[in-house]
């Protein structure tokens, strides 16, 4: 690619917008387990080889994508991408995040679908179902180790786990609920006690 | 085959009340899942697995495979653009009011509230698949009556081994998935 011989500040629009879709494209299609594993590679290619911004300022997008409703890495790819050459720049980067993701997902959906009904594939398919499990429950897990002093994050998790389980209360209802829930506690208790987040600065570093 | 509406309007719904990425959403994808498209507890344990073996967010990858399986090749396109779009309303109302946003009291109320329910909602999420996974039951009582067989035995240890694997020793769970399928040809066909 001729941008890379180009200083980023003597960049087009254009070419601004080509090179963040090329970054953020190179680093999810190697990201299997999910966006997150795309953060060091994104630090890299952002802040210490291209130099669109600094290391504050990235890590700054990364924090405020986390803490976002709707997908981490279309909200840190939408952020990142205005911020180096506004919507454009947004729009290329999301496409360089969804279409891996999507293209790869799309082949592997086929390629499962068109399986053999034979022993050794339903073998391998209980296998991968009862890992796919374990992953599910860790998640669940990982964020009771991180409540585990604090009374009001695991009551809303015991809360959470007992509503869509025992009543006829969806899932989606029960996010409603316990987000009234946190307002009405975080407007009537002091600050110092709030349940940690969901992604603590380690895992967000990779 | 769901319409392409439903498919749009179960992702959309999703992605505007999910926090903390892919995995805050699961919860919501079964649960919507079976309640507007169908979705078996088979299907979308399956697609917990598939999303770890490919590339990018685990929620887009979501939402393709879903909107494939229920919607074919449109659906794919259209579950995905669904899942997407939330994201992309939620920044450009952040870009415009950034700090407002960042310091308001009700924003960080949400949070304090949805983020612990979100471990509830998984410990829910693998509650319902156990039951329907391994023992291929409708209902918890199904489940005490069922016969336990070397396969959900196998597949419970298989399933703690992993729980171990990725807390205890932070095992890349791509190596976990690819190793769970060669376990399952040799001991869970």
């Amino acid at each position: 690619m001729q941008s890379d011989n180009i200083p980023v500040n003597l960049m087009t629009k254009k070419q601004k917008g080509f090179l963040i879709f090329k970054i953020f494209f190179s680093a999810m299609v190697f990201a299997f387990t999910g966006g997150s594993a795309a953060t060091p590679t994104l630090i890299y290619q952002v802040v210490k080889k291209y130099k669109l911004m600094s290391e504050d300022e990235y890590m700054e997008i990364v924090a405020l994508s986390h803490s976002l409703p709707g997908i981490i890495g279309i909200n840190n790819s939408m952020l990142t991408g205005y911020k180096v050459c506004g919507i454009f720049g947004s729009f290329m980067a999301v496409l360089g995040t969804a279409l891996p993701a999507f293209v790869s997902m799309l082949l592997v959906a086929v390629i499962f679908q068109e399986l053999p009904q034979s022993r050794v594939v339903r073998g391998a398919i209980n296998g991968i179902r009862a890992i796919s499990i374990g992953i599910l429950f860790d998640t669940g897990l990982r964020i009771l180790i991180r409540n585990h002093k604090n009374i009001f994050g695991i009551a809303m998790i015991i809360l959470a786990m007992c509503l869509p389980l025992f009543t006829k209360i969806s899932a989606f209802y029960t996010v409603l609920l316990s987000g009234l829930i946190g307002v009405v506690y975080y407007l009537t208790k002091n600050h110092n006690n709030l349940p940690a987040p969901i992604e603590n600065k380690e895992e967000i570093d990779g | 085959m769901a319409d392409l509406w439903t498919l749009f309007f179960m992702f959309f719904k999703i992605g505007i009340t999910s926090f903390g990425g892919g995995y805050g959403m699961m919860p919501m994808i079964m649960d919507e899942g079976q309640r507007l498209v169908g979705l078996t507890e088979a299907q979308f344990t399956d697609m917990a697995a598939l999303d770890l073996i490919t590339s990018g967010p685990v929620a887009v990858n979501s939402a393709t495979y879903i909107g494939y399986i229920k919607g074919g090749y449109a659906g794919s396109l259209v579950a995905t653009i669904a899942s997407i779009l939330p994201s992309i309303l939620i920044c450009i109302i952040v870009l415009i009011f950034l700090d407002r946003f960042y310091n308001n009291k009700i924003v960080k109320g949400l949070f304090a509230g949805i983020t612990p329910a979100c471990g509830g909602l998984m410990f829910f999420t693998t509650a319902t698949l156990a039951k329907s996974v391994y023992f291929n039951a409708e209902t918890f009582t199904e489940v005490f009556n069922s016969t336990v067989t070397p396969t959900i035995i196998g597949m419970i240890v298989l399933t703690i081994l992993t729980v171990i694997a990725d807390i205890k020793f932070k095992v890349n769970p791509i190596y976990l998935t690819v190793a769970g399928a060669v376990l399952g040809i040799f001991f869970l066909a």
